[in-house]
């Protein structure tokens, strides 16, 4: 009987030396939907170590259009279980750990530091700079993708290379996503399939990889373009929008609120402010899920260039110090 | 002349095809988004916020890089959503 991986090992780029080194690495898959799971589902198979999966989501009706690993049998499940469920299915071997959370200050440094590789599947820039921040501190590589309409981006960045922020060091103000613009199964799926072959490439032969390479696709009209970052430099931290968790607060900063009235009302944040204030003071902007409060800290960069801005990536009830405890959420 | 190429949101406003401009008056990437402002204007401000990446034959450069007759100069804001 043919073996499970004759065919990749057929490969010269792969072979029983790259099948090992594909067994032994561990790869962290944030965000589980039309970009991760492809992107996991494809790693799966080629043989990965271990994938862990983060995302806090459950599987609805109108993620099934692209997200066609999935099936009705799986509405309501949280995307992790569904995806485990299905990789384990596929791939007896392969290691599927599955973390139903989301990606936070508070957990991302574990578990960038507990894997050789990330891939960020997510749908917000906090989580980019976030998995960037700590990826380029523990120096493991990122493959970052996103895509909006069928306007894509996907490169390899840190672990070496510059990071997210060398390329990007600040987000759009009104930055559309696939919620807002919508987005076509096969673009989304073509670009998680891509992550995974960057990260194959990335586990068995890095010099292989897209690393400072950043590939632009307009998957409607066909047009792609491959851009080299690999000489951009790292933005001056007063440039870019701090990502921070509810430890790296401080008495001095103002808490800005940026949500609606009746958000605040139904979970009230004392001592924050709704407006950014005029002082020196660091103006650390929050929301429910970091998006409004990053375009509103980029806002607020744009009116006065290096004042300290920040977001506070805050969990629902969860107040600055010294009200937190940490550790007593579990 | 030089080759403009815009991505993302961008071609929904200058189009698909490549841009090509004079190369005369144009020493930077700055002057080229200048250049670009005055046939579009609303297309220029897009150009000039400062999320929009620049790519100069192919290589990502600051907006005082230098651009001359030959380049292809290519724009680009970042998405997010997957």
């Amino acid at each position: 009987m043919a073996g499970r991986y004759d065919r990749q090992l057929a490969l010269p780029q792969i072979g029983p030396e790259g099948q090992r080194r594909l067994a032994a690495s561990r790869v962290l898959v944030v965000g589980v939907g039309g970009l991760g799971l492809p992107a996991a589902a494809w790693l799966a198979g080629a043989g990965v170590g271990q994938i862990t999966l983060v995302d806090h989501d459950r599987v609805e009706l109108s993620n099934l259009h692209r997200q066609v690993l999935f099936t009705e049998v799986d509405l309501g499940s949280p995307k992790v279980v569904a995806c485990a469920r299905h990789l384990r299915a596929l791939n007896p071997e392969v290691r599927v750990v599955e973390r139903p959370e989301r990606l936070a200050p508070g957990n991302v440094r574990a578990l960038v530091a507990a894997h050789d590789l990330v891939l960020d599947c997510a749908d917000n820039f906090a989580a980019t700079y976030l998995l960037s921040d700590h990826c380029r501190a523990l120096g493991r590589p990122l493959v970052a993708a996103s895509i909006a309409g069928s306007h894509g981006h996907l490169g390899v960045f840190c672990g070496g290379a510059p990071s997210f922020r060398a390329l990007f060091p600040l987000p759009p103000a009104d930055a559309p996503d696939c919620a807002g613009a919508g987005v076509l199964g096969p673009a989304v799926g073509a670009l998680g399939l891509l992550m995974a072959q960057e990260a194959i490439k990335l586990a068995v032969d890095p010099a292989a990889s897209l690393a400072g390479r950043l590939l632009v696709v307009d998957l409607w009209h066909t047009r792609t373009s491959l851009l080299d970052f690999r000489a951009a430099p790292e933005p001056e931290p007063a440039e870019t929008v701090a990502i921070l968790g509810t430890p790296e607060l401080t008495p001095e900063d103002v808490l800005v609120d940026v949500r609606s009235p009746p958000e605040r009302a139904a979970d009230p944040v004392p001592g924050a402010v709704t407006a950014a204030p005029r002082q020196a003071a660091r103006a650390v902007f929050f929301c429910a899920t970091g998006r409004r409060a990053l375009a509103a800290a980029v806002r607020a960069l744009a009116e006065t260039p290096g004042r300290p801005v920040g977001v506070w990536l805050r969990q629902p009830g969860e107040a600055p110090a010294p009200l937190a405890s940490p550790g007593a959420c579990g | 002349m030089i080759r403009v190429l815009f991505f993302g949101r961008l071609s929904d406003r200058a189009g698909i095809e490549p841009w090509r401009l004079p190369a005369e008056g144009i020493a930077t990437v700055a002057d080229l988004i200048a250049r670009v402002a005055a046939r579009d204007p609303a297309l220029g401000r897009e150009l000039a916020a400062p999320e929009v990446l620049v790519a100069v034959n192919q290589r990502v450069v600051s907006r005082s890089a230098k651009v001359a007759a030959g380049d292809e100069v290519a724009f680009l804001p970042p998405v997010t959503g997957g």
